[in-house]
């Protein structure tokens, strides 16, 4: 059997930040049928029952089995098939596992995908996704108030217990991301808006994305504003994307970065250009009408 | 235990230890500048600070008050101009104003003050009280249900002071393990060597005895802080790392001499410690 040849791109982020959205996005960009995912949830090693007799939260890895996902990484890149664990969000407790096969991309998702450094060398890429708190307050109090009948206090409060579980055994991860996507509210004159701004950070040095858009932005192709920051002992080159990019724009950058010609109709929101710019990495040709036809326009749906 | 940034091999650290050499070089002009100050125990704190600052603390220099940020409290206050170099490079104020150190009117005092340094969470310089500060800190952080962290450096020479061991002592006794006390163990005083004048040793049990996890480290290392500080994340009790260092670090005239403890350089050898920093 010839083996094809299988890019791993591994995602790390907080769950109810709109990470599987994300992924989804990314994978439709990409063709369904060209991707498998893999979600980090499923690697549980504790139900909930037990996590709750122990004591501890899904984001502390004593939580998952990653020995057996490490493995199962290593395998998929070798174009081997894995029987994946299934763990069931509703009852909180394990099906019976499942024979996945890796397509020519395969994207591993979840709370620890890079927890290590060995895994993280497994694969092609790695993006951090990191939601600023006040959206996944947002969002959640949208879900959960709205439909489930909690407080806004409570969504807070639940929110702000998660941040330290978050700090401990997600966030470190960002130090061997190689490109880190960050949403933020938009906010004029102090006050939040309902839009979203995009900011992507890659290593001073690297010569990827980011360094593209800087190029694009000196040219006065891109309007963004560029910076650099720290982030986990890494100085890093960042790009915050605020306004929508208008048909015209996107042209130019479409020809620049080799993507196509035809232009958008419609002007795109910072994050699903982050989205086109993410896939249009691994080779994605952009085509016109791609939002209209895939229906990928919502962040958090 | 969580990966330390070596996926990069040797390079993982390259920003670092670039931001570091800067940090020596504010260090040594702006004590040149002022015409006194204590160079030694700013030199050996240089890759502590460097770590937390740009490295592993929850801050963003342009909201300082962020209720939910990492607090770090410097109780070695002599030790000002490298906080005050690191704080400049990391964003809270402009590099420009630390040629003003020590100067009448500078924000840039000898000792840090609180009131006119942004990003200096404690006015420290009477050596003894940071810990007890940090102790304060951590227990409010427990009581407004937040979960920042709170980091204390120490020098070695300081934990002669009772103060800190009743604060150690508090530390232990709630479990804080959102606590963290660094020792700068340089092995110097102003009037000569810890085990001199007060044995200190062996100061890791001390710290085990008042009920604290204790992680010793070559405290000019990246590698062997990060491990350390990456290990408070699963931490049941505060963790103090002793952080062994050489007073004087990076200028090898002034390394392990203890006349460097507070006294700036001249003119010649101001240019002699850039030479050997280098760029």
């Amino acid at each position: 059997m010839m083996r094809r040849k299988t890019t791993l791109i591994g995602i790390v982020g907080d769950s109810g930040a709109g990470k599987s959205t994300f992924v989804n996005n990314l994978a439709q960009l990409l063709g369904k049928e060209r991707v498998t995912v893999i979600g980090l949830d499923d690697y549980h090693s504790l139900d909930r029952a037990e996590r709750k007799a122990v004591g501890i939260t899904p984001l502390n890895p004593r939580a998952n089995n990653l020995g057996l996902f490490m493995e199962h990484v290593e395998r998929l890149r070798r174009g081997e098939k894995i029987l994946k664990p299934v763990y069931d969000h509703d009852t909180g407790t394990f099906g019976e596992p499942e024979w996945v096969k890796p397509r020519e991309f395969v994207i591993c998702e979840g709370l620890h995908s890079f927890l290590f450094e060995k895994l993280g060398e497994t694969y092609g890429y790695k993006i951090y996704y990191d939601t600023h708190r006040d959206l996944k307050i947002r969002w959640k109090i949208q879900r959960d108030a709205a439909h489930r009948g909690y407080t806004v206090e409570q969504v807070v409060q639940e929110i702000r217990q998660r941040q330290r579980d978050i700090r401990n055994f997600v966030e470190p991860q960002m130090r061997h991301a190689d490109l880190v996507v960050s949403l933020l509210p938009h906010t004029v004159n102090g006050q939040s808006t309902e839009a979203i701004k995009v900011r992507l950070a890659e290593r001073t040095g690297a010569n990827d994305i980011v360094h593209r858009l800087i190029t694009l932005h000196s040219r006065g192709i891109l309007p963004c504003r560029c910076f650099k920051e720290w982030y986990w002992g890494r100085e890093m080159n960042v790009v915050e994307l605020t306004e929508e990019i208008t048909p015209p724009v996107l042209e130019a950058v479409a020809d620049a970065l080799g993507w196509g010609e035809k232009a958008e109709e419609k002007e795109l929101t910072p994050y699903q250009f982050m989205l086109l710019l993410v896939a249009g990495r691994f080779g994605n040709k952009y085509k016109s009408g791609y939002w209209e036809e895939r229906g990928c326009y919502a962040v958090n749906s | 235990m969580l990966s330390t940034a070596s996926s990069a091999g040797r390079e993982a650290y390259r920003d670092l230890e670039k931001r570091a050499r800067v940090i020596r070089r504010h260090i040594v002009n702006m004590i040149a500048e002022a015409g006194s100050g204590h160079p030694g125990g700013s030199l050996s704190a240089v890759e502590i600070l460097t770590t937390l600052y740009f490295g592993v603390m929850k801050i963003d220099p342009k909201v300082p008050d962020d209720p939910e940020r990492d607090r770090f409290i410097l109780s070695k206050g002599h030790a000002a101009p490298a906080l005050y170099a690191t704080l400049a490079e990391r964003g809270y104020f402009a590099v420009e104003t630390l040629s003003s150190l020590r100067r009448l009117g500078s924000p840039l005092q000898g000792h840090p003050d609180m009131r006119k340094v942004p990003g200096v969470e404690m006015s420290t310089g009477s050596l003894g009280q940071g810990l007890s500060v940090g102790v304060g800190m951590a227990l409010g952080a427990r009581l407004d249900h937040r979960y920042y962290r709170v980091y204390v450096l120490l020098g070695d020479g300081e934990c002669q002071e009772g103060q800190i061991w009743e604060a150690a002592m508090a530390a232990g006794h709630y479990q804080l393990n959102n606590l963290v006390a660094i020792v700068d163990r340089n092995g110097l005083q102003i009037d000569g060597s810890t085990e001199t004048v007060m044995t200190l040793s062996p100061l890791a049990q001390k710290w085990r005895a008042f009920g604290w996890n204790v992680v010793e480290v070559d405290g000019h290392s990246f590698s062997e802080l990060f491990q350390a500080l990456d290990s408070v994340a699963y931490a049941h009790k505060p963790t103090a790392i002793i952080a062994r260092t050489v007073k004087g670090k990076g200028v090898t005239f002034m390394e392990g001499a203890v006349d460097w403890h507070g006294k700036a350089p001249d003119r010649k050898q101001r240019e002699k410690a850039l030479e050997e920093l280098g760029e």
